[in-house]
């Protein structure tokens, strides 16, 4: 997306006459993406499979129902001007209500990282800028 | 698998693969201002329903950052206070990678239950861990699904519908992708959270909302104001106790 600026005269009223332009790269969509899907995650109405009592003897605290919480990978990496860096053995990395995927900013710093789901059971993250190194975190998460 | 324990719903969704080195993430629930946040744990916080009336924003605020955590707040946003909230924390059982000070340790008092091991031999599941209740995502907006209007900025009517998270103030919400950034005079975002409560804007005119809106803008000279879309996934949450 590009954005034209207007200028403006000493009371600050339009001067009519565009003076730049500027192109924000709209990084959350990543590389050929045009955005995302959401929804619920409902777990199963199967009544078999396993079945954990809490240490009360009768809160059910694992059950068929019910969907799992585990971080397969993350953490903070530092990343060269336009570099890249991918993490391997992410099964169905291209479903979102699979694997989830979240990216962080450094400590009080701009986000310019992009990640992208691939089919090879795979996720990159791109360092967007070809300016400047970014730090960032990152966690991958199996939600189902 | 070659050995182990695999657990998979009559729909797929896989709950436990102890061919794999993930371990099960248990929530440790309280209410809290500050954290620190492992690298292989997620923190969720609820907030609290606002005056009818009123909308409240709030965003991540990190200040301490390392190679293995982040010390961490749920700030009002525009103000440096930090916002005091339920929460649940997921942590792994003992011995995860690179994090060892933070894991949960089992109550070794309890001699039943269910251990797990890993190819590697590393635990992946104690249920002695587990308290009495248990944390599961409900809901998920990947990257790029939602529109960072928040409920208080911007003249569309419409535009809110694509960024509300939830209608209610029962959820719990991942937090690792909010944040709040300056970059040079005037040069600003602030990527979190906007909770309302039967709220009007624009003098009244539009609303009311109810429930829980991502919010995202970005703020720069000559721009202006624009809302931007989520650059990670958003989760929503709750504990279960069948």
């Amino acid at each position: 997306m590009t954005l034209t600026c207007d200028s403006t005269d000493s009371s600050g009223a339009s001067t009519g006459s565009p003076s730049t332009s500027v192109s924000i790269s709209d990084t959350s969509t990543g590389s050929g993406s045009s955005g995302g899907g959401s929804g619920s995650l409902s777990g199963s109405t199967g009544t078999y499979g396993l079945k954990i009592f809490g240490a009360n003897g009768s809160s059910v605290v694992f059950s068929p129902s019910h969907r799992t919480f585990q971080v397969i990978a993350g953490g903070r990496v530092t990343l060269a001007a336009s570099g890249s860096t991918t993490v391997y053995n992410i099964a169905n990395a291209t479903d979102p209500t699979k694997v989830s995927i979240s990216v962080m900013s450094d400590l009080a710093g701009s986000l310019q990282v992009a990640y992208t789901r691939n089919a090879n059971s795979t996720v990159t993250f791109t360092n967007q800028s070809s300016g400047a190194g970014v730090t960032f975190r990152y966690h991958i998460y199996r939600i189902g | 698998m070659g050995y182990g324990l695999y657990v998979q719903t009559s729909n797929s969704i896989l709950q436990l693969d102890s061919d794999q080195s993930w371990k099960y993430e248990v929530a440790i629930q309280g209410s809290g201002s500050s954290w620190r946040v492992y690298n292989d744990e997620v923190l969720f916080v609820k907030f609290p329903t606002p005056t009818s009336g009123t909308t409240v924003h709030y965003h991540r605020h990190v200040s301490a950052d390392t190679s293995n955590y982040e010390d961490v707040q749920i700030r009002y946003t525009g103000t440096t206070t930090a916002a005091t909230l339920d929460y649940a924390l997921l942590k792994p059982v003992i011995n995860s990678y690179g994090t060892t000070s933070s894991d949960i340790s089992p109550n070794t008092s309890q001699t039943y239950g269910l251990q797990v091991y890993n190819a590697s031999n590393v635990l992946v599941l104690d249920t002695r861990t587990f308290s009495n209740a248990q944390f599961e995502p409900s809901a998920y907006y990947e990257k790029g699904s939602l529109v960072g209007w928040g409920t208080d900025t911007g003249t569309l009517a419409l535009a809110n519908s694509e960024a509300k998270l939830s209608t209610g103030f029962t959820n719990y919400y991942s937090t690792n992708w909010s944040r709040a950034v300056s970059a040079g005079v005037g040069n600003s975002q602030v990527e979190g959270w906007n909770v309302a409560n039967n709220y009007y804007r624009s003098g009244g005119s539009i609303g009311p909302y109810t429930g829980v809106y991502y919010k995202n803008l970005y703020t720069a000279p000559f721009v202006g104001t624009v809302p931007v879309s989520n650059f990670a996934d958003v989760l929503v949450g709750g504990s279960f106790n069948a």
